[in-house]
């Protein structure tokens, strides 16, 4: 299955949020590490991704989000990931813990979250 | 020719309905590796709930000799089973590589400086009950064993 990334930017929130479709493997991670790379020119403070509809992630996978983490650190932002399906996690436990990583089981806590943070920006 | 390796790697084992696939050495391949996989696993009813394993299994292992191994001529690949284990075996004439000798790493908030090879390395040590390597006739001969749950 290959691999779908809608990515969406909230210019007023600064905040990235990237939505992946199908697959994340050693196919498809190139392409979309230079797609995700194109985007780092704006001003961002949180990097979502949103993995609803990721079906599958291998290492190289895991190596885009890490590039991602990577990239959003530089600019002083932080970044969350959404959604994970059972099979997703199991690949991110192998990997162990994420200490930079906010990580969420469902919109409900990321809703919460991204509250939070807006009121942070806004106070 | 294959058979023989395989044979020489797995002496013990006595397998079923052996799936031999011949891939180019490109990352492309990937989507015949897991097509392959996928009518493989239904053709000999191997319903399991490991199936997103062996297919990560998969991936580490030819993404890894696709990357690194410089090999040339293509990357040989069987798919075989017994009743408890479903068996992958990939051979490839590229520059002797041992995963079972890689060093078990642990994932850090450094990772994304790991090579991707690295990541790859510690899943397949994570997710194989069994991995089996040997160097024969100037080839890589690379075993991997997953259970049939």
């Amino acid at each position: 299955m290959p691999l779908t990334a809608d990515i969406k930017y909230d210019q007023l929130k600064e905040i990235l949020k990237v939505e992946l479709i199908g697959s994340l493997d050693g196919n498809s991670a190139n392409e979309f590490d230079s797609k995700l790379k194109g985007e780092f020119s704006k001003n961002i403070k949180l990097l979502i991704f949103d993995m609803k509809e990721l079906s599958y992630i291998s290492s190289a996978g895991i190596r885009s989000v890490m590039l991602g983490l990577k990239q959003i650190k530089a600019q002083g932002g932080k970044m969350a990931l959404a959604n994970r399906q059972p099979q997703i996690t199991k690949v991110f436990e192998i990997m162990l813990s994420l200490p930079d990583l906010k990580i969420f089981a469902n919109q409900k806590e990321l809703d919460s979250y991204l509250n939070k943070m807006q009121k942070k920006i806004t106070d | 020719m294959l058979k023989q390796e395989f044979h020489n790697l797995f002496p013990e084992k006595s397998i079923l309905n052996q799936k031999i696939l011949s891939l180019e050495i490109k990352r492309e391949s990937l989507i015949v590796l897991f097509d392959t996989i996928n009518k493989y696993i239904v053709e000999n009813k191997l319903l399991t709930s490991n199936h997103n394993d062996l297919k990560l299994l998969s991936e580490e292992a030819f993404i890894n000799i696709v990357s690194y191994s410089k090999a040339t001529g293509g990357i040989k690949v069987s798919m075989s089973h017994t009743d408890k284990e479903i068996i992958l075996h990939f051979t490839d004439n590229g520059i002797e590589f041992d995963p079972c000798q890689q060093t078990k790493k642990n994932a850090t908030k450094e990772q994304e400086k790991t090579p991707v090879g690295g990541l790859g390395i510690i899943m397949l040590q994570k997710l194989s009950d069994q991995i089996r390597y040997k160097r024969s006739d100037g080839k890589n001969q690379l075993g991997l064993v997953i259970g049939i749950s």
